[in-house]
């Protein structure tokens, strides 16, 4: 049996590693852009564990910063990805190489 | 209880990270990230973060996905999400599972965190507007600022370009 604390921070450590390879080795740029976001999860649950025993609630103040700014970077780089594809046709990381067409 | 509660939500992470990893059909990816998502939630629910938890919920996999599963079906004929190949990512993931390794080692080993009781609140969504609208009102009022900035930046850049 695990201590909730450590189980929470061994949890956090996975998404963080989980979202760091998908960010390496996926070709598409949608499938970057979820290993982002699961990168900010791993983030956020380390913030909420370590605010589970704290009077002053900052660990959980500082994860609702952290999820609206990863909406709006989202929303971004969505519309920068369907910009990218329609001059391009297409979001293979790989043959995206020239800044101008 | 809880704990068991702690463990399957652990559980569900997991499995549904792993299979990130390694599915290659952006739709698949897109559900396990949701189911991934809401387990997140419901851990937040049990580390005593009640609103966070309502707040993944609605934004993340209420709102984000949404986002998500448009951008791919915007954007059908771009490669589905192929790993790249090549030794160096072999070296990437072989770095990257020792990092993880050594951390979890850190964690089991460390004497500094200790079992700590959970603050049970409940009166939280009070505590956190309270504190929003007097400690943390600099951030708050920036964070409006950037939600605005994001709204026109968005729609100004999702429209049609006029050289394009």
């Amino acid at each position: 049996m695990l201590d909730p604390i450590t189980f929470g921070l061994m949890i956090g450590a996975f998404l963080f590693c989980t979202g760091l390879l998908i960010v390496i080795i996926k070709k598409n740029a949608i499938f970057v852009m979820i290993g982002i976001e699961l990168m900010l999860n791993g983030a956020n649950v380390n913030l909420v564990v370590f605010s589970a025993s704290d009077p002053n609630i900052q660990g959980e103040l500082m994860g609702i910063f952290v999820v609206v700014l990863a909406a709006a970077e989202s929303v971004v780089a969505l519309a920068i990805m369907l910009n990218i594809y329609r001059h391009f046709q297409t979001l293979d990381l790989n043959s995206l190489n020239k800044l101008k067409h | 209880m809880t704990e068991g509660w702690m463990y399957f939500f652990g559980l569900l992470i997991f499995v549904s990270g792993l299979t990130l990893i390694f599915t290659k059909n952006l739709i698949y990816a897109v559900f396990l990230l949701a189911s991934c998502l809401l387990s997140i939630s419901g851990f937040y629910a049990i580390y005593n973060a009640s609103f966070l938890a309502v707040i993944q919920i609605l934004i993340y996999a209420g709102g984000n996905l949404i986002l998500l599963a448009f951008g791919i079906m915007l954007t059908n004929r771009s490669p589905e999400g192929k790993v790249i190949v090549g030794h160096h990512l072999l070296f990437f993931g072989v770095s990257i599972i020792l990092s993880m390794a050594l951390v979890v080692y850190a964690l089991l080993d460390s004497p500094t965190i200790l079992a700590q009781e959970f603050y049970q609140t409940t009166g939280q969504v009070r505590e956190i507007g309270k504190r929003f609208l007097t400690q943390y009102i600099l951030a708050f009022e920036l964070v409006a600022f950037l939600l605005l900035v994001v709204l026109v930046g968005a729609s100004y850049l999702g429209k049609k370009s006029q050289h394009a």
